[in-house]
This record gives structure tokens, sequence and C-alpha cells, in this order.
């Protein structure tokens, strides 16, 4: 099934967790921020997440500001 | 004298931005010789293709409390969700709010800052607002639960100081939260001003950063803080509209020609 990944479109396969997606992408699991479709998932709920078709995945990290 | 925030302890009074460094040790080196002990940070989508210099890196080592902020955010709720992002990216509940629209002057928007102020407290969050210098609005936002309260000095980035002097003064009157003056600092003698004026901190960012040598700069604004600071704990004189002469009025001049 078809979800988006920071805007990319990316084929994966159904009952994936976002844990595993990220993982797959050797995404750090600290330093950063998931949101699925807009909604802030927290990291506890990271292996407990399915995702769904056309979910929209982005990942936020801390950079300089004031 | 230590500075309470939150029920955290800050020795130094001092607080630094991260933006605008050339790199990131002198960002680091800069902090380390400031004494700061709170740092802000932004947030951005992550670049998966790309792998940047990650910040935290250079911060974790010198042991700060992390202060991400909302910068970006245009609305209450866009702030909130920036919150939210923040406090799972850094694992704290500390947030700078800020909410500034317009690019031109970046002014804090008052009403979209009360409003996400009182969910983000209601949501548990160590709120730090960024606002403008208007002693109803930071009393407000005292009273919806923020931790302290940010009132700028002058826009953000623009190093003029503190040209919102007679209002900081009385919100400094009348604030029972830490009162954090950020924005607009450009030099240690505002930073200075600020604490003999009876800030409780002050933030600064930009003064550091496009300094020529950013590390010694930070040291300036170190001893600035701690000098305003003491001077302000000293108590200073009351200014007079006339002069209060320092040494004896005696004629001894005239008394000697005979």
């Amino acid at each position: 099934m078809r979800i988006k990944l920071n805007n990319q479109t990316v084929q994966i396969d159904p009952r994936l967790t976002l844990q595993i997606l990220l993982r797959e992408y050797h995404v750090p699991e600290t330093g950063l921020a998931a949101a699925i479709n807009n909604r802030v998932i927290p990291h506890s709920s990271w292996s407990s997440t399915v995702l769904s078709e056309h979910d929209e995945i982005t990942l936020f990290q801390a950079i300089a500001g004031g | 004298m230590t500075l309470q925030i939150a029920g955290k302890t800050f020795h130094s009074r001092l607080f630094t931005g991260t933006g605008k460094f050339a790199s990131g040790d002198i960002m680091a080196n800069t902090i380390q010789a400031s004494g700061s002990e709170l740092v802000t940070v932004a947030l951005k989508r992550a670049d998966l293709q790309q792998k940047s210099d990650n910040i935290l890196r250079h911060l974790h080592p010198l042991g700060v409390q992390l202060l991400p902020n909302t910068s970006g955010a245009r609305t209450a709720k866009e702030a909130i969700f920036a919150a939210q992002l923040g406090r799972e990216a850094l694992d704290t509940k500390w947030v700078k709010l800020e909410i500034h629209p317009d690019p031109k002057y970046l002014m804090p928007d008052p009403i979209e800052t009360l409003l996400a102020a009182e969910q983000l407290c209601a949501l548990g969050f160590v709120v730090l607002p960024y606002c403008s210098a208007d002693p109803v609005l930071c009393k407000r936002l005292e009273q919806v639960g923020c931790a302290a309260v940010m009132p700028l000095g002058s826009a953000i980035g623009s190093n003029q100081g503190l040209t919102t002097r007679s209002m900081l003064e009385i919100i400094i009157e009348q604030a029972t939260v830490p009162v954090i003056i950020d924005a607009g600092i450009g030099a240690p003698s505002h930073a200075a001003l600020a604490m003999e004026m009876g800030a409780d901190a002050v933030l600064i960012n930009t003064a550091l950063a496009v300094s020529a040598n950013p590390i010694s700069m930070g040291k300036a604004f170190k001893l600035a803080v701690e000098a305003g600071f003491l001077a302000y704990q000293a108590g200073l004189g009351l200014k007079s509209t006339h002069s209060q002469a320092s040494s004896p009025l005696t004629g001894f001049l005239s008394e000697t020609s005979t």
C-alpha cells in the first residue's frame, strides 16, 4: 500500500508499524518527532501504531534557532 | 543567587539561542563561554536524504536545559503542534512559545500566544512565552499558568537594545513569575541594564552569533549579566536632577590666601 514519508510516496507492506518503517529508513529514535496526518505520535506508541493507506508521515528534528 | 523556573535551578541568568552561528563548534564554545544553562532550539522537517550536522551532538555534552521553540507557527493550533513535536523530539515539557506570522518585524501575535499558552499549560507544558512588552498581556500569561514571561526588548535580531524599557519596568514590577527579557539585546551593556532594572534573566542569540568573536562575546555577556544582577542586588543609587557633591564643599583654597 502507498503512504507518504516526508512528502515522498513510498510503497509499504500492509500492517507495517511506524517503528518498523522508520527502522527500515535508519531513522534514529532519539532527537526526532513523528506525526501522522498532522497528529504527533509519541515515541511510546511507535511500535503499536499500524500504518494505513495514504497516511502522511512527517518527521521533525531539532535545528539551530533562537 | 540562583534562579528558579518550574522547579529547576539555574546558576546563570544568561540564556542563549543557537541560531546564526557559523558552525556547531563555535556555537557550543560560545554557549560554554557564556555559562548559559538554558538554550533554545528550533524544529524543522527532517531531511532523510541528507545527513545534516545534528545540533544535539553539540548540545548534549554541555548538559544544558533544551528549550524547543515554536518558531514558524502562525497560529495557536500550529504552535501547539510544534510544542508537541518538541516534547517528543527532545524529551522535555519545556517550550518557548513564539508565534510571529509577520516576517518583517517578527512581532509576536498576542492573541494566538495567549490562546496557545492556556492550552499548553493545561496539557502540562512548562511554557515560556515570547511576547510583546505589554504589562496586561504578561499578567494574563502568568494567570493562565506560564512559568515565566519573555517580553521583547526590541525586534528579534535588531540589536537595538531595550527600546521597550518603560513597559519592561512595569512588567518587572508587577510580575510574580520570572521575567526573561528576550529579543533585541545587542550588547552586554543592554543585558547589564536589563538586570539592573530587575529582570530575572535575559535571552541572547544574534548579538553572540554575529560577533566577530562569538566566544569572547559570550564571556562579555556573562560578565555583564553578573554585574547587572549584583548591582541590582546591591542597590542602585537614585537619580537626581541636580548635583549631589561627593567631596565636602569647604572653601579651604580661599582660607589660605591671606
